[in-house]
């Protein structure tokens, strides 16, 4: 009861309480949760009791508390436990939860209670802290591993003070923690050893900031106790790198100390009774370490007290017998017994110790514990059993053996198998020098010099040897004795004990076989050395031996090495000639020639040869039994008929009593020799006829240019004789470009020169072009050696120069030829339009048949040679390039048309009928060259009529052929019904002057260049041209060009050209008279009027043309104001006197076109003024104004337009001129120059008319002016002038039409200003 | 070498005479106006200017006055030749009274310019 009271007051303090509290029952289950605890995690009582609250836990620490629990309620121990928990929120909130179980007053367990706090700030306070926490939290993760760890480990701040110790390290020194934590380290250890933790070490182990070596310290435990501790060290650091403490790993290594104690302590108590003992008595644990072992097994082994704490079993036990040894102690260990335990022990000189014996156990608990070991040493018997087979052994070996080395070799390998020697020498006496060398020698050293002082005492050891002629062994002392006496000076160890036994050939003292060691004293015994004497004998024997065959073999090797080695033949006759010997050579010789094998004996040395060769030998070998040494040169053929050449040499051979009784012969095949002395002959003789015979001068110099070889033909081009060169320097002889020294250089880097020029002096002075070739040579055993080729060139520089002249020659008159030509094409077009018009004037009159058959030919041919220069100046300007397309926007209908109204009528006299198509998709308007197009297409047409005379159709069609975006491609077909073309005609169908047939051109006329002007014209708009032909049927000529689509056109006032006279006057018919001394110019000008509907008189003279204006009421008067008798001026003032009634307006006509004159003019009386040329619009305009306005008008415009016929587009001569300055180059570049500058300029002087800024128009003009005078501009000049000078005199007058005129000047510059930088490019 | 000072408006005769004039070995500047002609006088001085009259920013005339007014005996001596189309209808009278010394006409006879230029220069 009253435990419940308290609990209820209880929980009514932990409702109120600021933590929540919870509690369990008697069996754990929280059955209490305060109403803290329910508000914070918003749930009833109910939902948390019966383990409901876990369910707030969140689930990555659920573990964790539940384990912290559980482990705490089973000991019934506080528990401390953080978590997250589930607030009313959701929200995970850190909580400390602490419980502690409670005890009611009699002691009796009645539950847990626990508080929990909610920790979340501190905790996130905590996650934000800095890496200082997060490195304290890794060294306790640290501390923690170590403490788990058996590892001893502390850990200190940098002052060495103890902060922690490990659970193991606590044990270990059985102290608690308190009597460490807070001490300094070094009160904790006490100095040990040499690696003592001292302030001093530690210092620098915080200043190496470094993982250390092992230190050693000493704790000093109760009761007399020490523990050692070997440790490492590991250094903590801050974030800032400081070093703020060092963790000390440690090992204790106590243990190992008091093993020796026990060992040293058991040892004494041992001591005794095992001392006396020569048997290897020896106990050690399971592992293998050592616990005791007795005096003998000590002086056995070699190792001391120390050595042996150190030492395990099986560090003794040489690799082959471990496994072994291991298994016998297993079963041993194992209860089992071993009668004989066998094993083998490694001293600590490295000798094998066998030993035998008996091991028994101390089993504990089921394992053993300690073995001891009796051994008795069984070394010497195992040795003797060895020996018995090495005896065997070597005694086999001696008498296989090929060679000495592999048996000296062999020989020490056995030895060591049962001895183990390290130091070996077999050391031979030469026979000759007596000095002793070494043939065999295997040594333990490595310092040079020890190893040249082993050879020296082992040299001085033999010769003991020899001087006691006995075996020995030799001991350190003893070796020094020796030493001192011959006065050897020693500075390296000496052997401890040396064996060394003499080796005797044929009964003398050879040399003598050692071996020695440095480490034991004892190593060997004199049953090793038994065993040496045994195996000296048996190298003795083997040196014996080998020498024996040495001597034989090379005593028949000398022999066989002369009769069988030389390259001559050997053989050697009897009296009956039979072989008695002959070598292999000759065996060889004889197969080759005659095919057979001699044999010896009874075979006769001439049973195979022709009877005229045996006859010849058999005299021969006569010769020679008579005593004679007889030498001669044989020749024989052999099977394959090769012919053989042999020196031969026959020896008599004078037996003891000066009988012969066989001849020995030597022949030596000397074909090679004879054939190379033939071919080189035969080469030489060659090379001497082909250097005899050189033309060119062929030369050999050494390296420095001393002339050693030059062929004879340096006479006949230098007119030296070889004599006279050979021995001179090359340069006294040549020169070239490039200095000799250089030329040298170059050959040296190149090897060769080739086709350099050079000059070289003939003996009279003269210099001789020469082309050379020249190059190193290189002979074995020779000198460098330069050897060359120099040809004459003199003929083929002067050709190649008339060549070149001639080639500049022929181009220049091309060039001219070609100006020629377009200057003449267009000078002659002039007179011949005047010829064709006053042949269509004559047709026009009244002519009988005859006569105008005649007039039609004269038309026909004046027509036919229009075309042929139209065609040739067309040729000429395509060839030079300088055909320029124009395009402009062309209505493609309308030129079809035009080429219909073309060629209608001459179709129609060819009783031809021609049509065309157009096809209908085609659009009307293009951008194209009209003219170039209807070229083409007059060219194809004209040849169609020409070539269909009076046979069917021409059928002309234009359709759209492919098409690009706007530009089309369009194609005309051309198809008569004319004779064809044949295929080999086709071919060459459209190149210039090669009409097909000659006779057709004859027939038909035409210059042949028609088709040839086609394929470049269509070319050059972008198309191609072809036809495809039957002969007999017709052909269809076609034709592509490209054309740009464009819209209609604006109507424009396209300047006429040619236009055909209009008949203007049709009501009332305009009388004129023309008055002119001129024929022509009368004729011209009264055809214009007449065309125009005129009727014109003419008169010649002034006094005609009064007496004519008197008879007739004239309208109008043209007069020409230069004539020869009165001119017009006068004429016109006496006309005026005459005061007529019907007084006509008299125009005059002149080609002054100076303002000036014109004033002159009307001031004399004159009423109008043309100028020359008369153009056709303007005379008909006067004629109009005059009757219809009766007043002139717009006469500056027309004077204006006139241009001086002798100017110029470009003055050739002024850009001939200019050339002479800076060549072809600075005319085009300064043509170019002006065109750029004029367009801006031409452009400046737009826009200052625009502004009406005159002065600047001016000035603009000006420069333009300066310009193009200079350059010869002329056309353009004079235009620009024109205007400049009114400018000046203030006359504003259409200044913009005038301006216009200067553009279309410059443009028709720009046109043809690129035929004239070609063409001035001539003079120099 | 002789060095030449052209002042020419023209780009056109401005090359044309360099070219030639380089040809027959001499140096040739080449100047825009009137007052470029002083700024090259500023920094060098040559043996012969070629002038022409007619000329933007600063005309010949004006020129050649300034030039016979510097400071420097020697620049201020230099013989200047004028390259005119003659717009103004100087006469000689007049053009040495500005202080030219010669005059080449325009159009250009080049044989006469390489004569004029080679007679003021040597």
């Amino acid at each position: 009861m009253y435990f419940l009271e308290s609990e209820k007051t209880f929980q009514s303090l932990a409702d109120n309480a600021p933590v929540l509290l919870r509690m369990t029952n008697s069996n754990n289950f929280f059955y209490y949760f305060s109403k803290q605890w329910l508000k914070f995690t918003g749930k009833e009582v109910e939902e948390e009791q019966n383990n409901g609250w876990i369910a707030n836990i969140h689930e990555e620490d659920l573990n964790d508390v539940l384990v912290t629990m559980d482990l705490a309620f089973k000991r019934r121990k506080k528990y401390e436990v953080t978590y997250r928990l589930r607030r009313y929120d959701k929200k995970y909130r850190w909580v400390l939860d602490t419980g502690i179980p409670r005890v009611s007053s009699l002691g009796k367990f009645s539950g847990y209670i626990s508080a929990t706090i909610d920790i979340t700030e501190r905790k996130l306070a905590e996650e934000a802290e800095s890496r200082e926490k997060a490195l304290l939290e890794s060294e306790k993760k640290l501390q923690k591993s170590l403490n788990q760890s058996k590892i001893l480990s502390l850990t200190t701040n940098s002052e060495g003070i103890i902060t922690f110790c490990n659970e193991a390290f606590l044990k270990a020194t059985r102290k608690p923690a308190g009597d460490l934590m807070g001490k300094s380290l070094f009160e904790v250890f006490q100095p040990y050893g040499g690696d003592n933790v001292t302030k001093k070490s530690f210092r620098t182990l915080v200043e190496r900031e470094d993982y250390t070596e092992a230190l050693t310290g000493v704790i000093t435990l109760d009761g007399d106790e020490i523990l050692i501790i070997r440790f490492s060290s590991i250094i903590l650091k801050n974030a800032k790198g400081q070093v703020i403490g060092i963790t000390i790993v440690g090992e204790n290594i106590t243990e190992r100390r008091k093993v020796r104690q026990e060992l040293e302590k058991t040892n004494a108590q041992l001591k005794e009774l095992f001392d006396n003992s020569s048997d290897l008595i020896q106990i050690f644990t399971s592992e293998g370490e050592f616990r005791f072992v007795n005096e003998a097994w000590k002086t056995k082994l070699g190792y001391n007290d120390e050595e042996i704490s150190q030492l395990k079993l099986t560090d003794l036990i040489p690799k082959d017998y471990q496994s072994s040894t291991v298994e016998n102690l297993n079963q041993i260990g194992r209860g089992e017994r071993i009668e004989k335990f066998e094993t083998v022990f490694i001293s600590k000189f490295g000798k094998n110790i066998y030993v035998s014996g008996r091991v028994n156990c101390t089993i504990q608990d089921g394992s053993p514990t300690e073995f001891r070991g009796i051994f008795y040493d069984i070394t010497e018997r195992i040795r003797a059993e060895k020996a018995q087979s090495l005896y065997y052994k070597i005694a086999n070996l001696t008498t296989t053996s090929s060679n000495l080395d592999a048996l000296y070799r062999n020989v020490f390998e056995e030895l060591n198998k049962i001895l183990k020697i390290q130091n070996f020498a077999i050391s031979l006496k030469d026979e000759k020098t007596g000095k002793i060398q070494f043939p065999y020698l295997i040594t333990e050293l490595e310092e040079p010099s020890e190893v040249k002082q082993l050879k020296s005492i082992t040299k001085l050891l033999a010769e003991f040897t020899f001087e006691r002629s006995k075996p020995l062994i030799i001991y350190e002392d003893g070796i020094r004795r020796i030493a001192d006496n011959k006065k050897l000076p020693l500075h390296a160890k000496l052997p401890l004990i040396w064996l060394g036994v003499q080796v005797n050939v044929e009964g003398k003292p050879a040399g003598v076989i050692s071996f020695h060691s440095y480490k034991d004293r004892t190593a060997y015994n004199h049953k090793d050395l038994e065993l040496l004497d045994f195996i000296s004998s048996q190298v003795s024997l083997a040196l014996e031996r080998k020498s024996n065959e040495a001597k034989i073999i090379s005593q028949s090797a000398r022999r066989k090495a002369i009769f069988e080695s030389t390259t001559h033949q050997i053989w050697s006759i009897d009296r009956s000639y039979c072989f008695t010997s002959f070598n292999q050579n000759y065996a060889d010789a004889l197969q080759r020639y005659y095919g057979i094998t001699p044999s010896l004996g009874g075979q006769s040395g001439f049973d195979f040869l022709v009877p005229s060769l045996s006859e010849f030998w058999k005299t021969k070998y006569d010769r020679a039994f008579s005593g004679e040494i007889v030498n001669f040169q044989s020749q024989v053929t052999d099977l394959k008929g090769n012919k053989i050449w042999r020196d031969v040499f026959l020896n008599p051979i004078f037996l003891p009593d000066g009988s012969i009784e066989e001849i020995s012969v030597i022949a030596n095949d000397i074909t090679e020799k004879k054939l190379s002395e033939v071919a080189l002959q035969e080469s030489e003789e060659k090379f001497r006829n082909i250097f005899e015979s050189f033309q060119d001068i062929y030369f050999r110099c050494d390296a420095k240019g001393k002339i050693t070889m030059i062929s004879p033909s340096v006479i006949e081009l230098l007119g030296y004789t070889s004599k006279e060169v050979i021995g001179k320097n090359i340069d006294e002889l040549f020169s070239s470009s490039d200095s000799i020294h250089s030329v040298f250089s170059k050959l040296r880097k190149n090897r060769r020169l080739r086709n350099f020029e050079a000059t070289l002096y003939t003996k009279d002075g003269k210099d001789l072009q020469c082309l050379c070739n020249i190059r190193l040579v290189y002979r074995r055993n020779y000198p460098l050696e330069i050897e060359g080729v120099a040809r004459d060139i003199t003929t083929l520089i002067r050709t190649n120069e008339e060549l070149r002249k001639a080639k500049e020659l022929a181009e220049r008159s091309l060039k001219i030829k070609e100006r020629f030509l377009a200057n003449m094409s267009h000078e002659i077009r002039t007179p011949m339009n005047g010829i064709i018009g006053m042949l269509d004037l004559i047709g026009s009159t009244h002519l009988d048949q005859e006569q105008s058959e005649y007039l039609r030919t004269i038309k026909k041919s004046s027509e036919t040679l229009l075309t042929i220069l139209n065609d040739i100046l067309d040729l000429s300007k395509i060839e030079a390039g300088k055909m320029e397309i124009r395009k402009r926007p062309v209505n493609l209908r309308g030129t079809l048309d035009k080429l219909y109204n073309l060629f209608s009528q001459q179709a129609s006299i060819n009783e031809t009928s021609l049509q065309y198509t157009v096809a209908k998709s085609l659009p009307d308007y293009f951008l194209l060259d009209e003219t170039r197009v209807l070229q083409v297409l007059s060219n194809l047409t004209s040849n169609a009529i020409k070539f269909s005379k009076g046979r069917g159709k021409i059928y002309i069609s234009l359709n759209e052929h492919k098409r690009k975006g706007d530009i089309l491609i369009l194609k005309v077909k051309i198809k008569d019904s004319g004779i064809g073309i044949s295929k080999e005609d086709l071919k060459k169908l459209f190149d210039s002057f090669s009409q097909v047939d000659n006779s057709m051109t004859k027939k038909f006329g035409g210059t042949g260049l028609g088709l040839a002007i086609s394929k470049e014209l269509t070319k050059s708009m972008g198309g191609e041209i072809g036809v495809y032909s039957t002969p007999g049927l017709g052909s269809t000529f076609w034709f592509t060009f490209e054309a740009e689509i464009i819209e209609q056109p604006e109507e424009r006032n396209l300047p006429l050209t040619d236009e055909a006279i209009q008949k203007v006057f049709s009501k009332k018919i305009p009388y004129i008279l023309l008055v002119d001394d001129n024929d022509v110019n009368r004729k011209v000008a009264g055809h214009i009027l007449i065309k125009a509907g005129c009727r014109v008189d003419f008169a010649e003279n002034g006094d005609d043309a009064i007496q004519m204006i008197q008879q007739h009421q004239y309208n109008v008067v043209f007069m020409d104001i230069q004539m020869p008798k009165k001119d017009g001026v006068q004429v016109t003032r006496e006309i005026k006197l005459l005061n007529l009634d019907h007084q006509p307006p008299i125009i005059a006509m002149t080609a002054y076109s100076m303002e000036e004159d014109r004033k002159k003019f009307l001031d004399s009386g004159l009423d109008d003024y043309i100028s020359k040329p008369i153009q056709a619009k303007t005379i008909i305009q006067k004629v109009v104004d005059w009757i219809e306005n009766n007043k002139p008008s717009e006469i500056v415009v027309q004077k204006m337009a006139e241009v001086p016929d002798d100017l110029k587009i470009v003055n050739t001569l002024v850009l001939d001129e200019l050339s002479k300055y800076g060549g072809a180059e600075m005319v085009e570049s300064v043509l170019n120059d002006f065109l750029k500058e004029a367009q801006e300029s031409l452009a400046n002087c737009r826009e200052a008319l625009r502004v009406s800024n005159y002065e600047v128009l001016r000035s603009e003009l000006h420069t333009l002016k300066g310009n193009s005078g200079t350059l010869g501009i002329e056309r353009f000049a004079w235009y620009v002038t024109q205007l400049e000078q009114e400018l000046k005199r203030s006359i504003y007058e259409e200044v913009e039409k005038k301006l216009a005129q200067i553009d279309a000047s410059f443009d028709e510059f720009k046109e043809n200003y690129k035929l004239f930088v070609g063409a001035s490019s001539t003079s120099s | 070498m002789k060095k030449i000072l052209v002042a020419e408006d023209s780009s056109v005769i401005q090359n044309l005479t360099k070219k030639i004039l380089t040809l027959q070995n001499f140096q040739i500047t080449s100047v825009k106006n009137g007052e470029q002609v002083l700024q090259k006088l500023n920094e060098e001085s040559f043996d012969l200017i070629l002038m022409d009259i007619n000329m933007p920013v600063m005309d010949g005339i004006e020129c050649t006055k300034k030039v016979r007014n510097l400071n420097d005996e020697a620049k201020k001596n230099i013989p200047i030749v004028a390259i005119t189309g003659n717009a103004r209808n100087y006469t000689m009278e007049e053009f040495l009274a500005n202080g030219i010394n010669d005059f080449i006409p325009k159009p250009l006879n080049f044989d006469q310019l390489v004569e004029k230029v080679r007679k003021y220069t040597s």
